[in-house]
């Protein structure tokens, strides 16, 4: 452990001349101890070493990929310190960098600040607050979108009161004020919560309290005879500091010893103080927060290496994996892929040139492949089918429909399914980005979901129906435009669009009703009952429900092809309706997926689909018309790949 | 005759019933915002109409209800079924489809009619050969002279919210019921009209019904028990009282007691363990299972078994699910389904899956080759 420890044997030297020391060791340790968390009255002391910003040299030199590397618990879940920088600075300040000084400073070092030179930190406008009303309440003017601590801390007990009564409300009958308020106290919360992940947070070195407390616990073991009530008053003491060091923190640093699972540095102390061999990560985490106060990379970078060396981070494969998965994001960087695949295939429509329309689909098959391995890897560090919440949904529905839509590019080679491909590739990662906004992506899944084979079938056929739903919506959208508004259909090209969008749609028929029926079979396995009419099984059904409407409408020539389409953009607020709309009801058994906020987007995407059918609906003759009937179009070469 | 149930069998009627039933299935999703799933699905799924109800008391049908689309679904199908579908080997994909909808629809209809949902909680070393209602309610006389087996005399709660007599031939006793309450909130005090039992004690104020989906009401009822045309005294009976009140009619002794309504079991369930394991550092819970010891005396069965989420038991035609917990842990909440329909659904969808596959990949089949039809044109 002294080889772990530079500040560690000097502290020890210090005291075990005399074990007269101990009284006087005891006497520090409790001032030391006392008051170290932020308090209402502010009377804590000042701490010894004022940190500087990080500089740009400790910036360029420290390790930052192997610190993100480090694997610890947090929410439930293993995971690296990186992940915990990311959710927790995507949910407080709604992005992954933050200017300090003028200089953008990424997660990691922002999370380093915050967890060891947090009265910098506090400096930091990281406090994204929207709400009007809640910016009217604190007085703080409409300037600006983000807060620092240090702004928002003369506020916090009014904060907790409001979100005291906030809480007593039913989560589903929550107004938007009530909803903001809770979501500023429970990032405060968080906040805070890493603040004293280490240490208590104004502890100034907390390295020379871990040695006094080693020394005092070894002193207790070896005079047992001399314990009176003045020592087990002052253990007591310590007891409470440390549990209390343990409700503050969220980040279980400490790995697994014996049947104790991972632990908080906190909780480990309070098993240190009954007897425990304290574990050699604490003292290092307490290093790595003085040289990092100080600035001296160096050791930071050594203590983060030996750390790596330990069994339990070695085991940790998958989860330095992740680290690496959040550094090339995959699944972010396919976005604007995907935006430059749409402009080249358009423009190649419009200049009439293959050669770009080529070009066009292989950026698509670019796109394509980063979200697919952004999928695969996120399965494989979950260790479980893609979709186990909204993320998961929102990032396997947009992969599911560009590969149909490749598939339909395969067979048509007109270039319209590409342009499919990329609004909806694009679109569900854009709305999987938001959903990362409250939190970690990758969750502990609760019991009642917790089984792989249902959610690798149910789930998957559920989900794939709705992407072939947002296909059919896609390619019915870019029909009426270009029937409608840029009229320039050929004949040719307006029926296989009928086919396209006929074909999808017999698969998300087939697709939904196997996924809605394997979700009755679950039901059925583990509730008791097929069907509960629960909300999300409603919204599924409504989808096989319109689908159905849609195939027999057209076999029975109640609608033809322009009515299919129109009927298929319809389909597209459907699928919207289930995938999102009932879990805003905030009713039923799926309402685990629970998500506040998004509605207004939903009400506007309504609204856009809507205005699509208006356009299709337009000239309202053509439509009762049969194909035949249909004003003859001048049949112009249509571009090819 | 032929051209009439042609008639009906047409496809616009199809597609007319899809869209009111997707109204439909909307309405009672939404509704559900504001009522319990219980009362959404008997309001909009299992009934004829769907009325709104107006200010001056009036109700107007607005929509049809479950019942009759899914009537009227199946009259269309089997319509379909004969005149307009072909039974040839190409068009199999469709028949067999749709008998699979068809039998979907009547196991959903004969699961609303005869399946019953019942719980059974039992707490840690409990041993019940029984499982309760949720929501139905039953007055019982017990006569525990027997040496093995009590009589139990149950009245059910049909006979005890109308508030009449109650007289029978084959009861000991006559029964009237004076007053019963919905909900209501017990406290302690003097009751003023019970003049016998624990009634006695306690003061019955009415509540407002609760509807919420795990809420329970608590039923009151005050009897005037009758033997021999003399009144022996009133009575105050709840399903809140966990103990029964004794009475003793013709020196023989019988406990009377309100309770939820009882369904027995052939055989006796006895909780030995409960586990829940949640997710380190958090409250979200990982698993939850309870071990329990089955015993059947006919059978000669007396085995442990293990009921976890997703891995039910399946006993005497009845299923039980873990549903819940309570009472920090040392309480399981198992689910019992009798539902002699639950095969119907799984049938119906491997018949509609494997015709829908066969339609569609025959389709698929057709329409590549015409495709390549199509693109040799186009290169000629």
């Amino acid at each position: 452990m002294n080889q772990l420890s530079p500040t560690f044997p000097t502290a020890c030297t210090r005291f075990t001349s005399g074990a007269n020391a101990i009284a006087l060791l005891v006497t520090v340790l409790v001032c030391l101890t006392q008051s170290l968390f932020a308090q209402e009255s502010d009377d804590a002391p000042t701490l010894d070493t004022t940190p500087k910003p990080t500089s740009a040299e400790v910036s360029a030199n420290l390790d930052w990929s192997g610190l993100g590397k480090i694997a610890v618990m947090q929410s439930g879940r293993l995971k690296p310190l990186d992940t915990v920088a990311r959710s927790s600075m995507l949910m407080i300040c709604g992005k992954q960098t933050v200017k300090v000084e003028g200089r953008p400073t990424h997660a990691m070092q922002w999370l380093m600040d915050v967890m060891c030179k947090p009265e910098l930190a506090d400096l930091y406008r990281v406090f994204l607050i929207h709400d009007p009303d809640i910016k009217a309440l604190l007085k703080l003017g409409d300037e600006d979108k983000r807060w620092s601590f240090t702004e928002l801390a003369p506020h916090l007990r009014l904060l907790a009161e409001q979100a005291n009564q906030a809480s007593d409300v039913q989560p589903h009958q929550r107004n938007r004020y009530q909803r903001a308020v809770l979501e500023l106290y429970s990032h405060l919360n968080q906040y805070t919560m890493l603040k004293n992940a280490i240490a208590p947070e104004k502890s100034p070195d907390f390295g020379k309290e871990l040695a006094q407390v080693q020394m005092f616990t070894e002193w207790l073991v070896n005079n047992t005879d001399k314990i009176d009530e003045d020592a087990i008053k002052q253990l007591n003491i310590l007891k409470q500091h440390y549990e209390q060091l343990g409700s503050r923190s969220s980040i279980h640093f400490v790995p697994p010893i014996g049947d104790l699972p991972w632990q908080k540095i906190g909780e480990h102390m309070r098993e240190v103080l009954a007897g425990l061999p304290m574990d050699p990560s604490v003292p290092l985490f307490a290093v790595i927060r003085q040289a990092y106060r100080q600035g001296d990379w160096q050791t930071v970078n050594q203590m983060i290496a030996d750390h790596l060396q330990t069994p339990e981070q070695i085991k940790a494969e998958k989860v330095h994996s992740e680290a690496k998965f959040n550094r090339i994001a995959l699944l972010v960087n396919a976005m604007p892929v995907y935006v430059l695949a749409l402009v080249v295939t358009l423009l190649a429509m419009m200049l009439k040139k293959r050669w770009m329309l080529i070009a066009g689909v292989a950026i698509t098959i670019i796109a394509v492949l980063m979200h697919s391995s952004g999928l695969g890897w996120r399965m494989w560090i979950e260790g479980r089918p893609p979709v186990i919440n909204l993320y998961g949904s929102a990032v396997f529905i947009g992969w599911g429909a560009t590969i149909m839509a490749l598939i339909l590019e395969k067979i048509y080679k007109n270039g319209l399914a590409t342009i499919a491909a990329c609004l909806i590739g694009f679109s569900t990662l854009i709305i999987a980005h938001h959903l990362s906004l409250s939190g970690d992506t990758i969750e502990p899944v609760r019991a009642v979901l917790n089984s792989n084979f249902w959610l690798g079938t149910h789930v998957i056929v559920v989900t794939l129906g709705y992407s072939a739903m947002f296909v059919a919506g896609a390619i019915a959208i870019i029909f009426v435009i270009r029937d409608v508004i840029l009229r320039n259909l050929t004949t040719k090209t307006y029926a296989s669009m009928g086919r396209m969008a006929y074909g999808i749609i017999c698969f998300a028929m087939l697709f939904s009703f196997v996924g809605t029926v394997l979700g009755g079979i679950w039901a059925d396995q583990s509730w008791g009952r097929f069907w509960g009419w629960d909300p999300k099984e409603n919204g599924a059904l409504l989808i096989v429900m319109w689908n159905a409407a849609i195939l027999h409408a057209r076999w029975s020539g109640m609608v033809q092809i322009r009515g299919m389409m129109i009927m298929a953009i319809l389909g597209n607020c459907i699928t919207a309706f289930s995938w999102f709309g009932v879990n805003m009801m905030g009713v039923g058994l799926h309402s685990y997926g629970f998500m506040d906020g998004a509605f207004l987007w939903l009400i506007g995407f309504f609204i856009s689909q809507l205005i699509f059918v208006a356009i299709g609906l337009f000239p309202i003759q053509q439509l009762l018309d049969n194909d035949q009937n249909k004003p003859p179009k001048e049949d112009g070469s249509e571009l090819r790949i | 005759m032929k051209k009439i149930l042609k008639k009906f069998a047409s496809l616009r009627i199809t597609v007319v019933v899809l869209i009111a039933g997707m109204m439909l299935v909307l309405a009672g999703t939404l509704a559900q915002t504001h009522m319990p799933i219980r009362e959404a699905q008997k309001i909009y799924f299992q009934s004829f109409v769907v009325p709104i109800h107006l200010n001056n008391g009036m109700s107007i049908p607005v929509l049809p209800g479950g019942y009759t689309l899914g009537i009227i679904m199946i009259f269309n199908l089997t319509c379909a079924y004969l005149t307009t579908f072909k039974w040839s080997f190409k068009r199999m994909g469709i028949l067999i489809m749709h008998s699979g909808i068809l039998l979907l629809l009547l196991g959903q209809l004969f699961t609303d009619l005869y399946s019953v949902e019942s719980q059974m909680v039992l707490n840690h070393g409990d041993a019940k050969n029984y499982t309760e209602a949720l929501y139905d309610f039953e007055l019982v006389l017990i006569d525990t002279s027997g040496k093995d087996v009590d009589r139990v005399y149950s009245i059910p709660q049909s006979k005890i919210a109308t508030g009449n007599m109650i007289a029978d031939s084959r009861l000991p006793i006559a029964i009237s019921v004076k007053e019963f309450i919905t909900n209501a909130n017990l406290t302690m005090g003097v009751n003023t009209i019970a003049t016998q039992g624990f009634g006695q004690r306690v003061q019955a104020v009415p509540a407002p019904p609760v509807k919420g989906d795990d809420k329970r009401n608590l039923r009151c009822a005050y009897v005037d028990l009758i033997s021999n045309g003399k009144s022996l005294g009133t009575w105050m009976l709840s399903t809140a009282f966990m103990k029964a009140d004794q009475i003793e009619i013709d020196g023989k002794t019988y406990d009377i007691q309100m309770r939820h309504r009882r369904y027995m079991l052939p055989m006796t369930i006895q909780l030995q363990e409960f586990e829940h394991k949640r997710f380190t550092g958090t409250n979200v819970p990982a698993a939850f299972s309870s071990r329990v010891r089955l015993v059947d005396p006919v059978q000669h069965e007396d085995r442990m078994i293990t009921i976890s989420m997703n891995q039910p038991l399946r006993y005497a035609g009845k299923t039980f699910y873990q549903a819940g917990f309570a009472n920090e842990d040392k309480t399981t909440i198992l689910q019992v389904v009798l539902n002699p329909a639950a095969m119907l659904p799984y049938i119906a969808c491997i018949l509609v899956t494997l015709g829908m596959t066969w339609h569609f990949v025959a389709h698929f089949i057709k329409f590549r080759k015409q495709q390549t039809k199509r693109d040799t044109e186009v290169k000629a």
